[in-house]
């Protein structure tokens, strides 16, 4: 069956088809949930903010001018209101110094080294290990599909800004994956 | 070291997003159930407010300018002693080049995120 377009389906939801979202929210929900765990690290609450950017974008759909792709608004969404949670939640929260992380990153490494039971969660693991913003714009990048102008607009930086950020992200995983499974990660294909 | 950054790309192909609860798609359309697509607000702010705004600043400027350009006296003597020969012999024409330097820099900021609209807005 030919896969609906998102645009098809804003239309039929803004003509009163309110069971029509449910197809948006099964195409999008794991996206959005990626884009919140990485941020907000707890399930529970990933869960519950996961469905508040839902309920947000339907509230507001009709606003949703087609200038951007649907899952680039979306996930703008879903970046806001993840941060305003943690800001509610966790006002004094403050993301730690590279050193600390690298200290925390080497500890992880050592506990959770080489019976990774699948690639995903290997390569998961290692994403969770970076900073909270280094894990999102990872995860829109790679995962989401997102384009650097897209993040841009998702993150509400400057492109520019976005290219240096995520060549950093980069190259932090690189160096996570490198020290907790270093020459194994060959073999991580072969699993 | 290409097969190395070869390994690490085909590590980030192999990405998959997090699963919420298989409840995830019900509770939201539970959440939606008494409640209505929101009417699109065009503006924010009331139009007749920003206008207002803009003809009182664009009225406060006419008014200096033709105080500036029709007063025929030199600026009145206040007292303050400015010693001018203290600054650079050219300051002015820095302080224009500066300007200069500072338009350019919004002009480019400006034009740019008017392509990145563009491009956004281009049909996918």
């Amino acid at each position: 069956m030919q896969q609906l377009h998102d645009a098809d389906i804003i239309k039929s939801v803004l003509q009163g088809n309110k069971a029509a979202y449910a197809i948006l929210v099964e195409r999008y929900q794991s996206y959005v949930f990626t884009i919140i765990n990485r941020l907000i690290p707890i399930r529970e609450e990933t869960e519950d903010v996961s469905q508040e950017v839902f309920v947000k974008a339907y509230l507001s759909l009709a606003g949703f001018k087609g200038s951007s792709k649907f899952s680039t608004w979306l996930y703008s969404i879903a970046h806001t209101t993840a941060i305003s949670h943690l800001r509610k939640s966790r006002p004094d929260v403050v993301f730690a110094e590279e050193n600390t992380i690298a200290a925390y990153t080497d500890s992880k490494a050592n506990i959770q080294h080489p019976h990774y039971n699948s690639l995903r969660v290997a390569v998961n693991n290692c994403i969770k290990q970076l900073p909270p913003d280094d894990a999102e714009i990872i995860t829109l990048f790679y995962l989401a599909e997102q384009t650097i102008e897209e993040i841009a607009i998702i993150m509400q930086l400057e492109a520019n800004n976005v290219k240096v950020k995520l060549h950093r992200a980069r190259q932090k995983l690189k160096d996570i994956v490198d020290r907790a499974y270093g020459q194994e990660k060959e073999l991580l294909y072969r699993n | 070291m290409k097969q190395d950054d070869k390994t690490y790309n085909d590590l980030m192909k192999s990405l998959e997003a997090e699963q919420p609860s298989m409840r995830f798609t019900k509770n939201v359309m539970d959440s939606i159930e008494g409640l209505e697509v929101a009417p699109v607000r065009k503006h924010y702010i009331n139009p007749l407010v920003i206008k207002s705004i803009t003809a009182v600043l664009v009225l406060c400027m006419l008014v200096s300018l033709y105080m500036v350009f029709t007063s025929g006296d030199t600026l009145p003597d206040y007292g303050v002693n400015l010693n001018t020969t203290k600054l650079p012999k050219h300051f002015s024409s820095y302080i224009l080049g500066i300007n200069i330097v500072l338009l350019l820099i919004f002009a480019e900021r400006w034009f740019s995120s008017r392509k990145r609209i563009q491009q956004l807005q281009r049909p996918h």
